[in-house]
């Protein structure tokens, strides 16, 4: 029997390119899914998320997120942001091999013309300290338009690391 | 061949209460994914889930859950219960235009009539005061039974909802 869980496309990191990103969702799948395992060139850089629209970053301050911090060596997180030019996943990301950040993310919504595009995200890693932390959270790109992929950035125009890499799949429906 | 997610049934509900998947295909799944993209024509909806046993609805007090919400409006928020009516699946959505929820759910072992039906989810929605709605959380049907069926609904406005409901079942071969 055939899978319902479709790849889509997969982005790898170079070590000399500052944007990791996946496109190609449209109207076939109502939600898609990605798998990310990101490790920067350059320690202590946060990561951030947009969505692209026409294979474009968008760069607008239209961003809104919550999400908790479960924290190892420090009381947990809560946190929420408005009116973002880009969402963070993750912040002082590390550069050894065991300090890359990995998330799974759920894409709404996002080949829908009339409404949001939204992303629910948890992720998970060993920061630069090194301390163990992951965030649970839910984000929304306040335009009401298609968006066809998402892209990555570091903190400073920091450079993907080649074991960086994005997957994305769409659920048949 | 790998483990695959496979597509039971997609529901495209238009202005209903109640959306009901009754074939699960229990025997088969141990792991199911639900998805949904939902708008509703009542202001403040909170989508919710209840399990059938053999056919028949449990509506009594009898599911545990937790759940961790936040809204711009009403800020952090966590819930507790041992005698719930349902498992929420989401936080309020708002019935305005651009106002949508949509999320995904995890349940796990449906078909095993010697142990207890759980199920954990994660949601984004806009909620009533037009800002971020995000929830994630847990919850049991705590008593020992076959769940051959799962009913979506709002619990709170009584149901007028629109839009597309997926369940997938998890193969193991």
């Amino acid at each position: 029997m055939p899978g319902s869980l479709i790849k889509i496309s997969e982005a790898t990191g170079t070590g000399s390119a500052a944007e990791l990103k996946v496109t190609g969702i449209d109207s076939t799948y109502e939600v898609y899914y990605a798998t990310m395992l990101i490790l920067p060139s350059t320690d202590d850089k946060d990561v951030g998320l947009r969505v692209t629209k026409s294979g474009t970053a968008q760069t607008d301050s239209k961003y809104n997120s919550s999400d908790v911090g479960l924290r190892e060596g420090a009381s947990f997180q809560d946190n929420e942001t408005q009116d973002q030019a880009t969402m963070y996943l993750f912040s002082a990301l590390g550069t050894t091999g065991a300090e890359m950040m990995m998330a799974q993310v759920y894409l709404f919504n996002f080949a829908d013309s009339s409404e949001y595009s939204y992303i629910t995200y948890r992720t998970c890693a060993l920061q630069k300290t090194p301390e163990l932390l992951g965030y649970t959270g839910s984000l929304f790109h306040e335009v009401a338009s298609a968006s066809d992929g998402i892209s990555l950035a570091l903190e400073s125009a920091d450079n993907f690391s080649t074991s960086s890499k994005i997957v994305l799949y769409g659920l048949a429906k | 061949m790998a483990g695959n997610l496979i597509l039971i049934e997609t529901r495209t509900p238009s202005a209903v209460a109640n959306i009901d998947f009754t074939s699960l295909e229990e025997s088969t799944y141990d792991v199911h994914l639900l998805t949904w993209v939902l708008s509703n024509g009542t202001d403040g909806a909170v989508m919710a889930m209840r399990f059938f046993e053999s056919t028949v609805i449990e509506t009594a007090g009898v599911y545990h859950h937790t759940f961790h919400s936040h809204t711009e409006a009403d800020g952090w928020e966590e819930q507790v219960s041992t005698s719930r009516t349902h498992i929420n699946m989401g936080k309020s959505i708002g019935s305005a235009t651009d106002e949508i929820g949509q999320g995904y759910v995890w349940i796990y072992n449906a078909g095993n009539s010697s142990e207890y039906t759980t199920a954990n989810h994660q949601s984004a929605a806009i909620h009533t005061d037009h800002g971020l709605s995000m929830s994630y959380g847990g919850g049991i049907l705590k008593q020992a039974s076959t769940v051959d069926g799962i009913r979506i609904y709002d619990t709170n406005a009584g149901g007028n909802s629109t839009g597309t409901v997926s369940l997938y079942g998890l193969g193991e071969n």
